[in-house]
């Protein structure tokens, strides 16, 4: 029989594992928002979203941007395995996935971002046409959608959720084949992954308050939006370790006899 | 590997406190609270390890924190209260108003009016 370990097990773990090695996994978290922010500046901010159309070239927009930085997905998840593993790290592996096999990287990261499309952008439509006409059926069009898209996204994209570590476990496979074994490793284990997932939204909430006390202070500097992000910078490793350390559990559990 | 551990959790401890203090000095300002009694909360939670006691700077942070929350989250809801009664008070409207002329060069109930279309007498049915 299989024994897993439990939430506050991986949590406690992530930290020892974390321990002396915050500054790269900062550095590395600061490296990707910077080059999510400039990169999504550069091509998204100028679409304007007046229109149901013009709504729809922006979330079309937004979805390339998203899958393209999805190669950055595969390098971070390196790193934090080298970390969890005891291997060498540096901060240069968050851009193993631009040099090794892009192609499988972004396969996976085409998958993970359809599901987010597909289950939330009726929803954000339907909030969007309610603001420009404030018809009530929009409002409540916008709550059953966001109802059901929530319900088929949780699920699915947990289903998904180990798919970048399993391309970096198996080289061999190609991005279509580690999206199935990730499917089939996560059978039994969605709602572990939804309840260490839910634990970390307290530390969240809390995170976001700071950010928006940043925003306060900063405010009419959007140059210095970027720090309202400023708390993430510590929970971000440490919700990234713990995510690792899941997979590794879910690999390698610890087997135990029935007598 | 041990000492780097304890090193670790001693640095989030410390940094616990420390913003800790700042939250609860702060709390007057409503905003500073929410700053640093956030990230006072997140590093002594990081400071922590399963099986040992929270520290005790880190249980001070706790303390501190979650008290300059509360009492800049009681300030805020206070003011919220009696916002009505300032703003129908003349003397009070019109400090407001002074200082908000001297900070951005137009008076409070003009900033209402022209950036929000409010005006207070209809607001709070004023004579």
């Amino acid at each position: 029989m299989n024994q897993y370990k439990s939430s506050a097990e991986l949590k406690d773990s992530a930290k020892e594992k974390l321990s002396g090695r915050y500054g790269i996994a900062i550095s590395a978290f600061i490296l990707i928002e910077g080059i999510t922010y400039l990169f999504s500046s550069l091509i998204v901010t100028g679409i304007p979203t007046q229109t149901t159309l013009q709504y729809l070239i922006y979330t079309a927009v937004t979805a390339v941007v998203s899958i393209l930085l999805g190669v950055f997905q595969t390098g971070q998840s390196l790193l934090y395995l080298n970390m969890a593993c005891g291997q060498p790290y540096r901060l240069e592996d968050i851009f193993y996935g631009i040099s090794n096999r892009p192609g499988r990287s972004l396969t996976v990261a085409f998958a993970n971002t359809l599901v987010n499309v597909v289950c939330l952008t009726p929803c954000q439509i339907f909030s969007m046409l309610f603001m420009s006409t404030e018809n009530m059926t929009y409002l409540m069009l916008m709550f059953v959608s966001a109802g059901i898209g929530l319900l088929i996204y949780v699920p699915v994209s947990l289903g998904l959720s180990q798919s970048f570590y399993i391309l970096l476990d198996f080289p061999e496979y190609t991005g279509k084949q580690a999206l199935a074994a990730g499917w089939k490793l996560m059978k039994g284990q969605k709602g572990r992954l939804f309840y260490i997932q839910a634990s970390f939204l307290p530390l969240m909430f809390l995170c976001g308050l700071s950010g928006i006390s940043i925003l306060f202070f900063v405010s009419g500097i959007p140059s210095l939006y970027m720090l309202a992000g400023l708390a993430f910078a510590w929970l971000t490793p440490y919700m990234n370790m713990t995510y690792t350390l899941f997979f590794l559990d879910i690999m390698n559990p610890v087997k135990t006899e029935i007598h | 590997m041990e000492p780097q551990t304890n090193s670790t959790e001693k640095s989030f401890a410390s940094a616990s406190l420390v913003l800790g203090i700042l939250a609860l000095a702060g709390f007057c300002t409503i905003v500073a609270p929410f700053l640093f009694g956030g990230l006072s909360i997140l590093f002594a939670v990081l400071s922590h390890r399963k099986g040992k006691q929270l520290s005790g700077a880190a249980l001070g942070g706790m303390v501190t924190s979650i008290s300059g929350i509360a009492l800049s989250a009681m300030l805020l809801i206070m003011t919220i209260l009696m916002l009505p009664s300032m703003l129908t008070n003349e003397a009070m409207l019109q400090q407001l108003n002074d200082a908000s002329e001297s900070m951005y060069g137009i008076s409070f109930e003009e900033m209402l009016e022209e950036g929000y279309g409010v005006e207070l007498d209809e607001l709070f049915d004023m004579d």
